[in-house]
């Protein structure tokens, strides 16, 4: 695999084009090497404050409208995160106008461009893995989503929680997408499999990207920014995949030119990847595992929202708006009582000591008791999303 | 190309009936999972199986494998690809999965079921439907040509993937049929399984596929497209007034802030707690009590009144977006209502973040 061949020229506008990627992602990469390396750790703050002071002056230099507001930092994408990403955008074209200038002669960054990969497929697959991981557990989106969720109208839900809560109301889905991310993020870190991994990554990416466009998620441009670290880990490979999946030509193995003259050295930052990327994913799951316990403690009988689904009172059934009393929604989320909200929109607590309780299926609840005097019998189900629906066969009668 | 071994030779020759059979039952009868379509399914294997045994041990010589297999190949392409194509372009219309009227809006999130959520989710945003579609088109489109039907196979895989997974955790009623289509896909890509193992695993000498040469049965299935995609477009280009009506004027669902009736602030059961204007000539409102009442509406945009049922006249203005104020008798009461459109019926595009807006 790391056999010497003759160093192809490239032409103008790559070697543009890759000075400003290198320049661009290299401002990227140095924030995460920070947080990565501890004894780089005491300047983080002062680099910081550099960044902060260069974003004020940014800000007033060319008349923002809307604050800064230093909660929403990098990214997402709040006016603070957009003005930096701007500054990187600049400093970048600065970087490749000198280097164009001084490095007229070079023909190609060989060398460089394998630093610029392990930089991208650093960044890339820590993020992944991160993203991944969170989702695997089911415990980005709380799944299922909490009652306080359920008992929302659709219209009070911004389109971004839309789609939150529709990942979460299937925590097997939410896995999925987890599955999915972590794939791609975990071939990152080999070099052979790089290729397939940012394949993958670009196609979740891609996915990602266009929801948080169409459904107004404040993260569009960090999206999009991990999207094209993919596309630039593919470029190289442009060629070849064009070879095999559109002209039908034969494709030869990949020849990556070493890093350094000595094997173990050349080895060694691929290693050091590969080892740390092991490690995130276990650091991930075990922190996941303690998030998912937190949003899952132990749950009092029958938790849950219930719709009911007949209401007698001595016998009689009570019609639905004939009496302001009557209950409309069932919610227990305390043990030994209800929440119940009543036809006229008002709630009460019901203690449930007072009430026989009958569980005929899983998901359907008989109460008997006296309530307000009245002898009364209430038969519940859980609520739809919540429920244990699964049908292989579609039945004409549900 | 060698010969095949007799377990082969049976699973060609069953992998072609049943597909056979599942093609034209799904052209016959296309639907969701029933009872009828798991039957019919059982049925069409029954039948493959019976039918693939003696096929395999008379038919020696007449029918080549390799002739077979192509065959095969190019019916799993008509069979995937035509469907790829239909739905693709139903939905980059997009007309496949309506856009929910705000009375939606007014259920609760817990009691919608699972395909409810994930019907309003996908009918939201128009533009993430045409994405998807433009997603399972391009995989349809690539399976027509041989050259790159391995590309057309990958890309309606991964449609598909997503696809299966959607319908098995949210309970869509499509799980066989999307299974069966992901089955296809996954065959398209096992003779090339080597190859790509090659390209992205093992880093070694990817040689060129065979490539079958020209015949009659690739001009059929290029020519059945066109008819699809024809179809297609005219079926959504006719459905699209229905599917997206002209928004009549304040569309959208309304939460009621404030109400004063005869002078008192006044939240009962009987009062009005949710206006929607969904149709045109129409105002919903919910009650408190959870029921519903439709007035028959006259809007006059210019003088800013609204009639209901004929007989209240009521003024309305529009303070800020999104707020509207109803003033005038109603139901034999001097009302007045503040209005908020609800959170979803707003327009929702921010490039920039403002920290009030999700809290």
């Amino acid at each position: 695999m790391a056999e010497r061949q003759e160093e192809p020229r490239w032409n103008l506008a790559t070697r543009i084009a890759f000075r400003f990627a290198f320049a661009y992602f290299a401002l990227n990469f140095i924030v995460s090497l920070m947080g990565l390396l501890p004894f780089l750790k005491p300047v983080l703050p002062a680099y910081f404050d550099f960044w902060d002071a260069v974003v004020v002056w940014a800000h007033e230099e060319f008349r923002f409208r809307q604050e800064i507001d230093f909660e929403g930092r990098y990214p997402n994408n709040g006016i603070y995160g957009w003005i930096l990403f701007l500054c990187y955008l600049a400093l970048a074209a600065l970087v490749t106008l000198i280097w164009s200038a001084l490095d007229r002669n070079r023909l190609q960054y060989t060398r460089l461009h394998q630093g610029l990969r392990l930089m991208l497929r650093y960044m890339l697959a820590l993020t992944m893995i991160g993203y991944g991981v969170i989702k695997v557990i089911p415990a980005q989106m709380t799944a299922p989503p909490p009652l306080g969720v359920l008992q929302q109208r659709v219209g009070d839900i911004f389109p971004n929680h839309i789609l939150w809560w529709t990942v979460g109301a299937s925590p097997a889905f939410e896995s999925f997408t987890g599955l999915a991310e972590l794939l791609g993020g975990v071939l990152l870190l080999v070099p052979r499999t790089t290729l397939l991994g940012a394949l993958i990554c670009a196609a979740n990416m891609l996915l990602v990207f266009v929801l948080n466009m169409c459904y107004d998620v404040p993260v569009k441009l960090y999206s999009l920014q991990l999207m094209v670290m993919a596309l630039v880990l593919t470029a190289p490979d442009l060629r070849r995949l064009a070879d095999v999946f559109l002209f039908n030509r034969r494709v030869e193995p990949v020849r990556v030119p070493p890093l350094f003259a000595r094997k173990w050295l050349d080895r060694l930052p691929h290693v050091l990847l590969f080892l740390y990327g092991l490690y995130a994913v276990g650091r991930g799951l075990d922190n996941t595992a303690e998030r998912y316990k937190l949003y899952h403690p132990p749950r009092p009988p029958y938790y849950g929202i219930w719709t009911v689904e007949e209401y007698a009172v001595a016998g009689r059934d009570a019609p639905v708006s004939a009496d302001p009393n009557r209950w409309r929604l069932v919610m227990v989320s305390a043990p030994g009582s209800l929440r119940v909200e009543l036809m006229s929109g008002s709630w009460k607590t019901h203690p449930l000591a007072e009430l026989s309780i009958d569980q005929p299926e899983e998901d359907v609840l008989v109460l008997n008791g006296t309530m307000d005097g009245r002898r009364t019998r209430v038969k519940l189900r859980k609520a739809a999303l919540i429920r244990n629906d699964f049908h292989w066969i579609v039945d004409g009668s549900r | 190309m060698q010969s095949l071994n007799p377990a082969n030779r049976i699973a060609l020759r069953f992998l072609f009936a049943y597909f056979l059979l599942f093609f034209l039952t799904d052209i016959a009868l296309p639907g969701e999972d029933t009872r009828f379509r798991w039957m019919l399914a059982l049925a069409s294997a029954g039948l493959a199986a019976i039918v693939a045994v003696p096929w395999s041990v008379l038919d020696r010589g007449r029918i080549s494998d390799e002739r077979l297999r192509s065959w095969l190949r190019l019916l799993l392409r008509v069979a995937l690809a035509l469907p790829m194509i239909a739905s693709g372009i139903a939905r980059l219309i997009p007309v496949q999965i309506p856009f929910p009227g705000p009375l939606e809006y007014l259920h609760r999130l817990g009691e919608l079921a699972p395909m409810e959520l994930v019907w309003i989710f996908v009918g939201s945003s128009p533009v993430f439907q045409s994405f998807t579609g433009l997603a399972g088109l391009t995989g349809g489109v690539l399976l027509l040509t041989p050259r790159t039907t391995l590309l057309g196979a990958v890309t309606c895989a991964s449609n598909l993937v997503m696809a299966v997974t959607l319908s098995l955790c949210y309970n869509l009623p499509f799980k066989l049929y999307l299974l069966h289509l992901l089955v296809i896909a996954l065959l398209l890509i096992a003779p090339d399984l080597r190859r790509l193992a090659n390209l992205f695993l093992l880093d070694r000498v990817v040689e060129p596929a065979e490539m079958p040469p020209a015949s009659m049965g690739e001009r059929v299935l290029l020519l059945l497209s066109l008819g699809v995609i024809a179809w297609s477009l005219v079926d959504a280009a006719g459905r699209y007034g229905s599917v997206h009506p002209p928004k009549p004027p304040l569309y959208g669902a309304w939460n009621v802030e404030e109400l004063t009736v005869d002078g008192e602030e006044s939240f009962g059961p009987d009062q009005w707690r949710w206006v929607v204007f969904q149709d045109p000539g129409a105002l919903d409102a919910q009650r408190g009590n959870g029921s519903r009442k439709r007035y028959a509406l006259d809007l006059d945009s210019a003088r800013k009144t609204m009639t209901l049922d004929r007989r209240s006249v009521l003024s309305f203005q529009e303070p800020e977006e999104g707020v509207l104020i109803l003033e005038g008798r109603l139901d034999g009461h001097n009302t007045r209502a503040k209005l908020r459109r609800m959170k979803l019926s707003n327009p929702w595009f921010h490039w920039i973040l403002e920290p009030e807006l999700y809290g």
